[in-house]
């Protein structure tokens, strides 16, 4: 399922390669599934209560870091970058151009006498596929989308590398959470939501909030593994859980009963303090409508948003476990209640 | 109606002690707790509505007195720049990382509050001795920083500030003829106006009282209250940075936002909204009737609860009236007893002249 779900680019901005693997794996598990105007999944699992149910929201971005075409120098292509990328990480890398068919590709940066002394920006970058330019016109656009190549791979035992793990690890998380909650129903609706454009703005998560006008929601997301490199205090180690958010995007109650949750089932769950923004959905669906009590779940993975993600596996089990033990939890009474002083 | 001792620059006793209790505590974005619990203590009985929304925003409503009423929200955000603790290292010094636009230059060589019981720490720095001059003229990074608070070890360290705890830097409330001194004038000034304003019914105006939370962070609490509240129209009451000080030259400073003194700032444009063209005219030409001294910030940068407020729901009409502050995201910062009542005079004015009918016909000349 993993490997289904890593295969499509789902560049940011253009995701409905990877919609159409969600949809797929949703639709055999969901009450209603839909598409919205800006093309995120939806799908409600309805509860077990009687009359009006709250809804808990569970929040996936599905859209990856990339580029889009802007245009054509003879015959390469240059780019825009479509999320956040550390450019000295980018001449030599395999891509594949989302033309009329998929292309293969490197990007190159421009010819110079000497290396540069700086990173070159992406926009300076050029993407060689090797073919002559009336041939590259006929099958490329401005506005196409190019994705890193790298395949997938396991490493080890239990990780597993790709360039996609940000963010489609939730969504396998979230998918593995709802082939249980299929037979066992919480008395809340469950809507499952794989969003749209997380790496670039709010407009995803922001308008599916407003959509799905949930009572309560969690936000599943990717974290900084542990490296020597960075504080210790704001990165996790792999194979140890997955992490609870705190900070001003989480509301604290939703926070404790994932905590209290976590305890209940014996799961492994770690403090993340963020004390700004999450920088992550959380931060825009928490103040949608009349604002929503929001918490963000995170599995950590090493060397976000570059080609090489890495991954536990046991994590990824760790979040769908806590995830179901929460809509368990809440489930059986009134969840959604109100800030405590 | 409140009483207005003709903008007197001396506190009342009871001011005095509203406004020192709403500085001293601790209320950092997204742990405004400590400030709610001392607003609920404060408001006046009469209120309807009482609510604290999913992002902690306190709201209230005061009904007025006619058949026909306007629903008019005043905004005035509870939270204040700080920090948080995130870690201890072995010897027992705590780290901690910024929360909303806190200057790091004002942070070195400080006592601090940490959490709501206001554990003493000290940020310390090294002595001049031992650093070369080079170096001593670079700015100093909060990362760079840690908290003394005095504990034996690490684990004890972390026993009594647990990482997640919010802090300030420690600064006593003063007032000194006319002048008040300390941390969170920004906005607990504003937080005690919309308390006196919520004391008198008006007489055509349901007076909607938005204490919200993390504006420090990005306006984020006062849009979801403005949504769910659907006002007629806002009004934004805060601290604007005067930046009236002089230029290293001895020359004016050019880029004053406003000054001390002149009265309460009234914005025509910002970072982040445009003023209501009508209430910006009703707010000068109700100052000028009742003799209320008043200013234009100077239009550009910065924005309040205004930039949120005024894009919820279909739109919604917004004016943000400021008091003048200097340093106002240092740790210490200097306002005027005289700005700050009339501030307080020139919302209460237009409260006073605002009806669905007035409104309706409300024009800009």
């Amino acid at each position: 399922m993993l490997q289904a779900l890593l295969a499509p680019a789902g560049v940011s901005g253009c995701e409905s390669d990877v919609a159409d693997v969600v949809q797929a794996l949703w639709a055999p598990l969901a009450d209603e599934i839909s598409l919205s105007p800006l093309g995120s999944v939806h799908a409600r699992l309805h509860g077990n209560a009687a009359g009006q149910r709250p809804t808990l929201m569970v929040s996936a971005h599905m859209d990856s870091i990339g580029f889009v075409v802007t245009g054509f120098s003879g015959g390469f292509l240059r780019l825009a970058s479509a999320g956040d990328f550390d450019a000295r990480l980018l001449p030599g890398q395999p891509v594949r151009v989302r033309g009329r068919r998929d292309i293969g590709g490197t990007l190159l940066p421009p010819s110079a006498a000497e290396p540069p002394k700086a990173a070159v920006p992406v926009t300076e970058l050029l993407v060689d596929c090797g073919l002559r330019a009336s041939d590259l016109q006929d099958l490329v656009r401005v506005g196409d989308a190019v994705c890193l190549a790298q395949r997938p791979f396991r490493l080890g035992e239990s990780w597993w590398v790709s360039p996609r793990l940000d963010n489609r690890v939730s969504l396998a998380a979230l998918t593995l959470c709802m082939e249980a909650l299929a037979s066992e129903r919480p008395n809340c609706d469950f809507a499952a939501a794989a969003v749209v454009r997380e790496e670039m703005d709010d407009a995803g998560s922001l308008t599916s909030a407003n959509a799905l006008a949930p009572a309560a929601a969690v936000v599943l997301d990717t974290t900084f593994g542990r490296t020597p490199d960075l504080p210790a205090h704001a990165t996790f180690p792999l194979g140890a859980g997955v992490t609870n958010a705190w900070g001003p995007a989480i509301h604290p109650a939703l926070y404790r009963r994932i905590e209290h949750a976590a305890q209940q089932a014996g799961i492994p769950l770690t403090t993340e303090l963020l004390p700004e923004l999450t920088q992550t959905d959380a931060d825009h669906i928490q103040r949608s409508l009349e604002g929503v009590p929001t918490a963000l779940i995170s599995i950590p993975i090493l060397n976000m948003h570059t080609p090489v993600e890495i991954v536990d596996l046991g994590d990824v089990e760790q979040a769908a476990q806590l995830l179901r033990a929460v809509v368990r939890q809440l489930g059986e009474r009134d969840l959604f209640e109100p800030y405590d002083d | 109606m409140i009483d207005l001792p003709a903008l007197s620059s001396d506190l009342t006793q009871s001011e005095l002690q509203l406004l020192k209790e709403l500085t001293e505590c601790v209320g950092v974005s997204g742990g405004e707790g400590p400030v709610r619990r001392l607003i609920r203590q404060a408001l006046p009985a009469g209120l309807d509505e009482l609510q604290v929304d999913a992002l902690g925003n306190l709201t209230v409503r005061r009904r007025g007195r006619a058949a026909d009423r306007l629903r008019v929200m005043v905004a005035a955000h509870m939270d204040e720049v700080g920090f948080m603790v995130v870690a201890a290292d072995e010897d027992a010094r705590l780290r901690f990382e910024t929360v909303g636009g806190i200057l790091e230059s004002q942070l070195a060589g400080r006592a601090v509050w940490l959490g709501p019981e206001r554990i003493p720490g000290v940020i310390g720095a090294t002595p001049p001795h031992w650093i070369d001059s080079e170096a001593q003229t670079a700015p100093l990074s909060a990362r760079s920083l840690r908290i003394d608070i005095g504990a034996a070890s690490r684990a004890e360290a972390l026993a009594r500030v647990p990482p997640g705890t919010l802090g300030t830097l420690a600064s006593p409330f003063e007032c000194q003829d006319g002048m008040l001194r300390g941390k969170a004038l920004d906005d607990r000034l504003g937080v005690a106006t919309l308390i006196a304003l919520l004391g008198p019914a008006y007489a055509a105006v349901d007076l909607f009282g938005a204490f919200t939370t993390q504006e420090e962070i990005g306006l984020r609490g006062a849009g979801v209250a403005a949504h769910r509240l659907r006002p007629d129209l806002a009004i934004a009451i805060d601290c604007t940075p005067a930046r009236d000080l002089p230029s290293a030259d001895g020359e004016d400073n050019p880029l004053y936002n406003a000054r001390l003194g002149d009265g309460a700032a009234l914005y025509s444009i910002d970072a982040s909204t445009v003023s209501d063209p009508k209430l910006l005219f009703l707010a000068q030409s109700v100052a000028e009737r009742l003799s209320l001294p008043f200013q234009y910030r100077q239009p550009g940068g910065g924005s309040t609860d205004a930039g949120a407020i005024h894009r919820a729901q279909a739109g919604i009409p917004s004016l943000s009236i400021s008091v003048p502050g200097r340093n106002l995201h240092g740790g210490i910062s200097t306002a005027r007893v005289s700005d700050w009542r009339a501030q307080c005079a020139l919302v209460q004015g237009m409260l006073e002249e605002l009806s669905p009918a007035s409104w309706a016909k409300a024009g800009t000349a």
